[in-house]
């Protein structure tokens, strides 16, 4: 199983790589740091049929380039890509965010906490996402 | 800026065109009503109307229009009236003409001065109109950016803060036994500033966001649901408290849910946290219609606010205890302040130090 992670914060990726080895979750993950690659790698994936799709995406908000909504309204756009469950990740604690994400069809959305127990969670969701899709 | 002329009888719209044209001011005729409501949708500084062309229905229309006005817009109208002494219709239909709004009656017959110098003066109120327009637009602006500001603020500075509340917990999971005593209190120090600025700037975030939703699609909720979710969000420190809540019969308001949630929170938290240390907590949250406005109301038997500082505390980070004392950052009632004046209501306490405070909130209905 693959996951991408787009976040261009090398602190936050250390612990998301530290909450998925917590749940034991042997994945391949791809890191990518800002908004632009993300939607690059959507328009290779859907031009090149036989390069596999990632399982599940971590998405930013806050990204360089392009921001984490316009990626995940790409992402919803493309043909081949539309059903990979997105998990927003972000610091803000607006609403007007939780339900931006929402509308654009991110099936959770994680408020980046202060604390390291609090961090781990992002493990465990990760882990729901995957076994029901 | 244009003046509208609708004068359809005889020969006065031209006499009036050719009047204010001599005064360098720009004159359009309307021919009929129909052409001068569709004339005033374009703009115009000031409508010059012949009385008999005002029927009742006509009169009616204008004034419809006239309701639909931005709030800086007041049109000036000059109506010319036909003379003649005054008898009980022209008394009423004096009357009837008031609710044009912004009205100068002028006798007919009329000298081309009169004319000129009442449209240049309406004209001159007209122009402050605009002026007002734009300083108002500037100001939204200002105000817009502002909002921006804190939110991109509080949002970028949270980041680095994370990363220092994070790794400073791994260090004391991974290290913490390496460390003397001093160096354990002085990590500690890092982490528990690290959550307090945290939590001082998610408030911070709250209060720029609490007026940033534009209102005018809010629909009606029952009351009962966002005040049932601040009950859940709450529920731990109600049970540590045993708390005793009492909740009256609660109306609909046009507010957003998640306001109201919010609103609620912050004051049941209030009463929560300063409550007495001899007295089972009482908690009341009910609600009343007081000329055509909801007041809701949170009532607890707490420690009171002291009546100095009954207006303070709704100030941004205005605390009356020590954060070892009592937690929290003071902004919760700067919150619930802003979001219940986004929706054009008020918010106040009422107070016996020592007997308990009822916080309460208006909505208008």
């Amino acid at each position: 199983m693959s996951i991408v992670v787009v976040e261009d914060n090398p602190d936050d990726v250390f612990l998301i790589k530290e909450a998925l080895s917590a749940e034991c979750l042997d994945v391949d993950l791809r890191v990518l740091e800002n908004g632009e690659e993300a939607i690059r790698m959507i328009s290779d994936l859907n031009q090149d049929v036989h390069q596999p799709c990632p399982s599940l995406m971590l998405l930013d908000v806050n990204l360089p380039r392009a921001d984490g909504f316009e990626v995940l309204r790409r992402l919803r756009e493309s043909k081949r890509c539309a059903c990979i469950p997105v998990i927003v990740m972000t610091s803000s604690a607006a609403l007007a965010d939780r339900e931006k994400s929402g509308r654009l069809g991110a099936c959770a959305y994680f408020e980046k906490p202060s604390q390291y127990e609090e961090f781990l969670e992002i493990g465990k969701i990760v882990k729901r996402h995957l076994s029901g899709s | 800026m244009r003046v509208l002329i609708l004068a359809p009888v005889g020969r006065d719209a031209s006499l009036l065109a050719s009047t204010l044209t001599v005064a360098d001011t720009q004159a359009t005729i309307a021919g009929g009503m129909s052409e001068l409501l569709a004339m005033l949708v374009e703009g115009v500084g000031t409508v010059i109307v012949a009385e008999e062309a005002l029927s009742s229905e006509s009169i009616g229309q204008i004034e419809t229009w006239l309701g639909v006005q931005p709030p800086w817009s007041d049109i000036p109208f000059i109506v010319l009236t036909s003379g003649g002494r005054p008898t009980r219709d022209s008394n009423r239909r004096a009357l009837e003409l008031q609710r044009l709004g912004n009205l100068t009656l002028i006798e007919r017959p009329v000298r081309p001065e009169t004319v000129q110098s009442s449209v240049r003066a309406s004209l001159r109120a007209r122009m402050k109109q605009y002026e007002i327009r734009s300083r108002q637009g500037a100001l939204l602006q200002a105000n817009a950016d502002l909002e921006q500001f804190a939110h991109s603020a509080s949002h970028d500075l949270r980041e680095p803060l994370r990363s220092i509340g994070i790794y400073g917990d791994l260090i004391n999971k991974e290290y913490g036994h390496l460390l003397d005593e001093k160096g354990v209190k002085f990590l500690s120090l890092i982490r528990s500033s690290a959550r307090r600025m945290d939590m001082l700037l998610t408030d911070l975030l709250s209060y720029a966001h609490a007026s940033s939703f534009p209102d005018e699609t809010v629909d009606r909720v029952d009351v009962t649901g966002p005040l049932a979710e601040a009950l859940e969000n709450l529920s731990g420190a109600i049970e540590e408290s045993a708390a005793e809540i009492t909740i009256g019969e609660m109306p609909t308001v046009r507010m957003r849910e998640s306001h109201l949630a919010q609103v609620f929170q912050n004051l049941i938290s209030n009463a929560i946290k300063y409550r007495s240390d001899s007295t089972q907590l009482l908690i009341t949250v009910s609600s009343s219609h007081v000329a055509g406005e909801w007041i809701l109301s949170v009532a607890d038997n707490g420690i009171g606010v002291p009546a100095a500082y009954k207006e303070t505390i709704f100030g941004i980070f205005k605390r009356l205890h020590p954060a070892s004392k009592y937690s929290g950052t003071g902004m919760g009632l700067a919150i619930c302040q802003r979001i219940v004046e986004r929706y054009r209501g008020r918010i106040w306490v009422e107070s016996q130090p020592g007997e308990g405070s009822t916080f309460l909130f208006s909505v208008p209905s």
